[in-house]
């Protein structure tokens, strides 16, 4: 058995067994008229089966999968160019202001001149 | 090498799956047998599908299964359990006043309509109200725009004005009690349950009497209860309705709170659901009540339930109370289902790893099962909403249904024709499916941030999944039988 395996041969059979049970009820409530509940249930049913059974199908792949996106991402990162740095701008008081910034004892705020 | 990813496991790991498998088995038994056909508030014509309806669910376990790879694989990191907010308004503190005051005059009328009106259940403001606006348009609303009721809640309201004037007259009052912490949420699920045993269960829930006096006890329960633990605390974890709009409100982009709107991305809310007693429950019982909403009037429960009936007639009690507990055995059968579905997920993802406990983990990922309740409660009264919601018109300007006409609205009628049978059907799978996505994609990031590895939190997933597809296929065949 590959390591997907994880129930001891006991479990396993409880397993199966529990899963035949299960097959029967549905078979039962079939043959009772139901055909459409188990129709619709029916994924639902091979899902829960093959975990139970201790099988995740694509489990390595995903793993893989991720593990290729997350390096893909990183690379993505790396080689995308850094946003180009601002050029240093420094507004020159013009006008108004310029008489404003000369008469004041104390000049104004930097955040008020270069608003 | 690759496959080394995977953590080693002992054989004492299967002991849970060992659980989990009969459980499976005991769970797909009675899911089949359980629910069967049509829907209470369904489709009432026949739609024209160009497949087998059941086809709808295969397809649907398909999106599911696509979903979870495309999760499994692309994201690789949490991202939604500590979300950033923007704020994106603020609101002066007085607008509590007139939003508290049009919750009160809304209670108000629905006493005055109950016990001075009709008594007819399509004449009457009171059934369509309550059953339709209050309970279905509401929290569907809350779930796209955010908390909105607790601004407008009635109880919360008269709480509040009594306290400010008790200030204005000095009269202080302050809460007795600390609210209990193994209390938590569960008197939101017993009030949740207990309406849902009014609709659905009990005979006289037409009575528009009956309806009036019911939402006046409930009231006097609130402001008892607001009383002994604090205005707050008990809007929060006492208030069955507003616990259920705040539950479904999660799921919003928007959230209302400290008198501003912020702006969060979607879903995010949801994992900030706390971790208390009773929130696992109430999620469960909103499915577990929609589940029987739809069973109720499905082959199987009609064909049962008259031989759980005469059980009790049997035992010498009257056809109506032995009726009523045939459907309250019903109603507790379908939330134990649904619960089994999620303590099937549950066991599954403890076999992952033993470093939690299932409490644990139920708990952790009870906020994954919020989007599958606001599906539910879309996709089962969606049509309700839109056909049975635009009677409200009419009886807003006549709730007395005495022949007024106050806003000139009184002669609109509804027109089924507004949306065809298949129109809703489409609607219903794609709430459905988009729910149970969303649903996943939560129990995804949720994992993420749980589990050690990626792997680990992966394998955990498959478990979610089935949860998600049983939901999912539960959901459809109880919508699909009315078209059948």
């Amino acid at each position: 058995m590959g390591h997907h395996t994880l129930l001891p041969r006991s479990g396993r059979a409880r397993t199966r067994g529990a899963i035949a049970i299960a097959i029967a009820i549905c078979g039962l409530v079939a043959a009772a008229g139901l055909h459409d509940g188990v129709l619709y249930l029916l994924p639902a049913l091979l899902l829960a089966g093959t975990f139970a059974l201790g099988r995740y199908p694509g489990e390595r792949a995903l793993l893989a999968l991720a593990v290729r996106h997350r390096h893909h991402a990183r690379r993505r990162r790396a080689r995308a160019p850094s946003a180009p740095a601002r050029p240093a701008h420094r507004e020159v008081p013009r006008g108004g202001l310029l008489i404003a910034s000369f008469l004041a004892v104390r000049p104004p705020p930097a955040g008020c001149v270069h608003g | 090498m690759r496959w080394k990813l995977l953590p080693a496991r002992g054989p004492a790991i299967g002991w849970a799956l060992r659980r989990a498998a009969p459980l499976a088995a005991a769970l797909i038994a009675a899911g089949a047998l359980c629910p069967a056909a049509a829907e209470a508030h369904g489709i009432k014509g026949r739609a024209s599908l160009p497949v087998p309806a059941w086809l709808f669910a295969w397809a649907a376990a398909i999106v599911l299964v696509v979903s979870f790879v495309l999760l499994s694989a692309m994201w690789s990191a949490p991202r939604l359990q500590e979300p950033r907010e923007r704020r994106l308004c603020r609101w002066p503190a007085w607008l509590s006043v007139p939003a508290g005051a049009i919750g009160l005059g809304l209670f108000a009328l629905v006493l005055y309509a109950g016990w001075e009106g009709a008594d007819s259940a399509g004449r009457n403001f009171d059934p369509t109200f309550i059953f339709v606006v209050f309970w279905v348009a509401v929290p569907l609303s809350s779930a796209v725009l955010g908390d909105w009721f607790s601004a407008f809640s009635p109880w919360r309201a008269l709480a509040r004005a009594g306290r400010w004037l008790g200030r204005r007259a000095g009269v202080g009052w302050r809460a007795p009690l600390a609210y209990p912490s193994w209390l938590g949420r569960w008197p939101v699920v017993v009030g949740l349950v207990c309406f849902g045993w009014v609709e659905l269960v009990y005979h006289d829930h037409d009575n528009t009497g009956t309806l009036a006096w019911l939402a006046l006890a409930y009231l006097v329960l609130m402001l008892a209860g607001m009383a002994m633990f604090g205005i707050e605390t008990w809007s929060e974890r006492g208030d069955a309705f507003g616990g259920y709009f705040n539950l479904l409100s999660r799921l919003s982009v928007l959230d209302a709170r400290d008198e501003a709107l912020w702006r969060r991305p979607l879903l995010s809310g949801a994992p900030a659901l706390p971790r208390e007693a009773g929130v696992v429950a109430l999620v469960l019982a909103i499915i577990g009540i929609t589940t029987f909403d739809g069973a109720s009037n499905g082959v199987v429960w009609n064909n049962l339930q008259p031989h759980v009936q005469s059980v009790f007639t049997g035992l010498g009690l009257g056809d109506t109370p032995a009726d009523e507990i045939a459907d309250s055995l019903g109603l507790a059968l379908a939330i134990a289902v649904v619960s089994g579905f999620y303590a099937l997920g549950v066991l599954g993802m403890r076999s992952v790893s033993r470093r939690f406990t299932g409490r644990q983990l139920a708990r952790s990922f009870a906020h994954t099962l919020i989007p599958i309740a606001f599906a539910y409660v879309l996709a089962h009264y969606f049509s309700l909403l839109v056909w049975q919601g635009q009677g409200i018109a009419a009886l807003a300007s006549d709730p007395l249904g005495r022949g007024a006409d106050l806003f000139g609205t009184a002669h609109w009628r509804i027109h089924y024709s507004f949306l065809g049978s298949t129109a809703i059907w489409y609607v219903q799978v794609v709430a459905l499916i988009a729910g149970h996505v969303g649903a996943l994609a939560l129990a995804h990031d949720r994992a993420l941030a749980t589990y050690r590895s990626h792997a680990d939190a992966v394998r955990s997933q498959y478990w979610m999944l089935v949860v998600m597809v049983g939901f999912t296929s539960l959901g459809l065949w109880l919508l699909s039988a009315v078209n059948t």
